[in-house]
């Protein structure tokens, strides 16, 4: 089971779970998209939360198994992923 | 002068941590390096920008015909010249943006919304003559109550934007309001570990809103040509984040613009928005001729983003043997006239150092008719800490603990979790805290005398990785070229030189870095987020390995055998049977052209790993009891920078940040009257520090080498103006008594606190 780290930001819509496991077929087949997917079935209102034209909100990144996943939504994800969704850091 | 010990992990190197004397060094110490006020043409106009003398006002009427009929002038640009953007959110090169507030913040429409808010900008053969333009144009204002307070911009009594709601948590509010955003990170039971603790203490904090202070102010100078291509000469952090930026506002394909980017005076966050670069190219299209535009120092403090003013109240729960049970903080920062997220990134550190299984942190990001915020070395991260650095000082004192060994016994490490919830990959804290311990400073006796006492804090700082490209190209006697996309802003093209150096088996000498223009090199991100020597080092390391792999074909030409048969390492190519002596790169150098012509190694990265920089300050100060004023004795910076590739380059980010952080905690503050009008803009009355107020700042450099660098390389740039604030509130309050929670601790408010204080005075 692919564990997802709720961000606050959603939290309301986990009924405040802090996480939530979500099964994913073996191997790399799953993409973050298939993830939301399933999230948003199970939670309606997150894919709106965490979107905006069909891909990541701009500011927020998704880790997987602790590293940043640059492709987003098409990121790859193993059926035991950790993943989180965090507000990108920038800096000066 | 002594020369320094290399250090344990610089010696498994030739070059890195080594101190070569740096490749630009000659051009900027005998005035031939050149900056954007360098930039002469002989057709070139002046521009100069008509700011808003209001810091809220509507924009009644706008007419420019009177400076356009003053002789000299060629050109006006207003607001009506910039396309109307729709709102939507991009990634820029600060962090996230909304475009239709881009437009807006470069040239008001409809409503100026802080002191110094551009309204129009004016093209005249000489800078006199556009500021007599300036003066030509007609404004009729119709002025509005500023708001200049967080805590009374969250109550929205006066409103910025009509349009700007509550992004609470995903959700918008229904009603416009002056909080931009709200973010939580919550994890556990907090209010249950306070109930579990033995002692729980809740403080409020302020700070002021402070400026980056560069010595260079602002610059652009633009060209656009029949032909529709524009140059953009300028002073920035990032010349591909300029071009963005001007494609976005001005509605040109990138392919249309070239930034070329100049030495740049020191940036620290702030060179990174445009300002002046817009309104030069839109004058330049109107005029056919270059326009040259600089800001002065009032416009650069009264117009341009600083570090936001901030209210933060802080809470911690401990148990009587020094454990923490829970964290909580909120925190509220300025934005300035648009929406900025920096509330968040101080979310993201505020309790970065500790370990917690409950916390909760919520921060709020406020609309005030004050510039726009930017980023300033480690942005967010110095007005959250200083709080926490303060509380964890006083609960030592109150359970009779060593500062530090308390902060040791809680420290993060691998596998702890931050703040946001992902678990820390390897850091280097508990090292560094273990590093003062041992050091001279915290070993030496701390002062006893009235009104002296020693403080310590922690800072905190993540690198970013993003994207960068290099090119490597081998000569063709034996030495390289180094281009890269990354701003030199300090020192680090001798970083990368000797990144390649060390890679291609050279001298730090034989290699020259150069910075390359937006046409000259592949998209490179800010030189910002501590990732210049972690990310474009990664990606020279990368263009060296290709430059590598096709000499590796060229030597096996040389020895007849195939590419795999040789390998490169320790500074020279092998044969895999030992059947040819070893060569080195400058020995195959003259080779190249006859075995296939030039060497080219190349490499763009996006990086997605990422390293935490941890830091530790030490300092021992005097408080006049008369005055207020503090003087510090002697200061330590301490911190883990992975692998210091040029240590005195690595030192100077230690000190220059602690010696900002410094001015941060003690003098500095932007003080307004009630119209919003700044009134120290000038470093007469902005009180940065100088080596007056400063000593020598001692560093310790703690190498924890980063796992995902090839060098173990951490950003370093950021974290050491953290802790300086935390550092001299908690030796303040050691030597006085008095606990200053509002910055700055100037004088007059130490005197103040001292004198609030109801119990006799006694040195720690």
């Amino acid at each position: 089971m692919a564990r997802v780290h709720v961000p606050s930001l959603v939290r309301d819509l986990t009924g405040g779970a802090e996480q939530v496991e979500v099964p994913l077929p073996p191997g790399r087949g799953a993409t973050v998209a298939d993830l939301l997917r399933e999230l948003e079935r199970r939670f309606p209102g997150v894919s709106e939360r965490l979107l905006q034209d069909g891909d990541l909100m701009p500011g927020l990144a998704v880790f997987v198994d602790g590293v940043q996943g640059h492709m987003k939504l098409a990121e790859h994800l193993d059926a035991d992923s950790q993943v989180h969704f965090l507000p990108a850091l920038v800096g000066g | 002068m002594k020369t320094p010990q290399r250090s344990e992990q610089s010696q498994r190197y030739r070059v890195i941590g080594t101190r070569p004397i740096r490749h630009d060094g000659e051009d900027k110490v005998t005035g031939r390096a050149l900056y954007g006020a360098d930039i002469q043409f002989k057709d070139q106009l002046h521009g100069k920008v008509l700011r808003s003398p209001h810091a809220h006002a509507r924009i009644v009427s706008l007419d420019v015909s009177a400076a356009l009929a003053l002789p000299g002038v060629r050109a006006v640009t207003t607001a009506a010249d910039l396309p109307r953007l729709e709102e939507r959110m991009i990634e820029s090169g600060e962090g996230v943006e909304n475009v239709k507030y881009m437009t807006d913040r470069v040239l008001a429409s409809g409503k100026v919304l802080f002191k110094g808010h551009p309204v129009a900008a004016v093209a005249a053969d000489d800078p006199w003559t556009a500021e007599e333009a300036c003066q030509r144009i007609q404004v009729r204002y119709e002025p509005l109550p500023p708001v200049l307070d967080v805590l009374e911009a969250m109550e929205g009594k006066v409103l910025l934007h009509d349009a700007i709601t509550t992004t609470s948590l995903g959700k918008k509010s229904k009603q416009a309001t002056n909080i931009c955003l709200h973010t939580q990170f919550k994890r556990g039971d907090v209010e249950q570990a306070f109930r579990e603790a033995d002692l729980v203490v809740e403080r409020e904090f302020r700070s002021k809103t402070v400026h980056q202070g560069y010595i260079e102010s602002h610059n652009a100078t633009a060209l656009a040509r029949a032909d529709g291509q524009i140059t953009v000469w300028t002073s920035t952090q990032g010349h591909f984040p300029v071009r963005e930026q001007l494609s976005i506002i001005l509605k040109l394909p990138l392919s249309r613009i070239k930034v070329v980017p100049m030495e740049i005076g020191g940036g620290f966050g702030g060179k990174i928005s445009v300002y002046l670069e817009p309104l030069a190219v839109l004058l330049s299209q109107k005029t056919g001729r270059p326009v040259k535009m600089t800001m002065t120092r009032a416009e650069v403090f009264q117009a341009t983003g600083p570090a936001g003013a901030s209210v933060t109240r802080i809470k911690v729960g401990v148990k009587k043997d020094g454990t923490l049970t829970g964290l909580k903080a909120w925190l509220a920062y300025e934005t300035g006239a648009f929406p900025a997220a920096w509330g968040a990134t101080g979310a993201q550190c505020v309790f970065a150092p500790y370990r917690t299984r409950n916390l909760l942190v919520d921060s709020y990001d406020v609309l005030m008719t004050t510039p726009k915020v930017a980023a300033y070395r480690a942005p967010g991260s110095p007005q959250a800490m200083w709080g926490v650095e303060s509380i964890m000082d006083e609960i030592a004192q109150r359970l009779n603990l060593d500062p530090l060994e308390f902060r040791l016994k809680n420290a993060v490490e691998e596998g702890d979790l931050q703040v946001e919830g992902l678990p820390y990959p390897r850091i280097g804290l508990k090292e560094t805290i273990r590093a003062v311990l041992a050091g001279d400073h915290y070993r030496s006796p701390a002062p006893t005398q009235p009104y002296h006492a020693r403080g310590v804090a922690l800072g905190f700082w993540k690198n970013n990785g993003m994207q960068s490209s290099a090119l490597v190209a081998i000569n063709m006697d034996g030495t390289a070229s180094v281009t890269t996309g990354s701003p030199d802003i300090g020192g680090s093209r001798a970083s990368m030189a000797m990144i390649a150096a060390e890679t291609l088996g050279l001298t730090a000498q034989d290699v020259r870095p150069t910075v390359g223009d937006t046409e000259a090199i592949g998209h490179t991100d800010v030189t910002a987020g501590s990732r210049v020597t972690f990310a474009t080092g990664y990606a020279v390391h990368e263009a060296c390995q290709d430059a590598l792999r096709q000499m590796d074909g060229r030597v096996a030409k040389l020895w007849d055998c195939q590419p795999a048969d040789v390998s490169f390492r320790e500074g020279a190519f092998h044969h895999a049977g030992g059947k040819q002596p070893p060569l080195t790169v400058k020995q195959l150098a003259p080779k190249l052209t006859r075995t296939g012509g030039p060497v080219l190694g190349r490499a763009s990265v996006l990086l997605n790993s990422w390293g935490a920089g941890f830091g530790c300050h030490v300092a021992d100060i005097a408080v006049d009891p008369d005055t207020g004023k503090v003087t510090i004795l002697r200061y330590t910076a301490a911190q883990d920078v992975g692998t210091a590739i040029h240590p005195a380059y690595v030192e100077g980010q230690l000190q220059g940040g602690a010696t900002q952080g410094i001015g941060w905690a003690l003098n500095e503050e932007y003080v307004h009257n009630a119209q919003g009008e700044l009134l120290n803009a000038g470093f007469l009355d902005y009180r940065m520090p100088t080596f007056v107020d400063v000593p020598d700042i001692e560093t310790i450099l703690v190498e924890v080498p980063h796992p995902g660098h090839p060098y173990g390389v951490r950003g370093v740039g950021e974290t050491p103006i953290v802790p300086p604030i935390g550092t001299l509130h908690n030796a303040i309050a050691r030597a006085t008594g008095a606990r200053v929670r509002e910055l700055p601790m100037s004088p007059p408010r130490v005197l103040a606190a001292m004198q609030a204080q109801a119990q006799p005075i006694a040195a720690d």
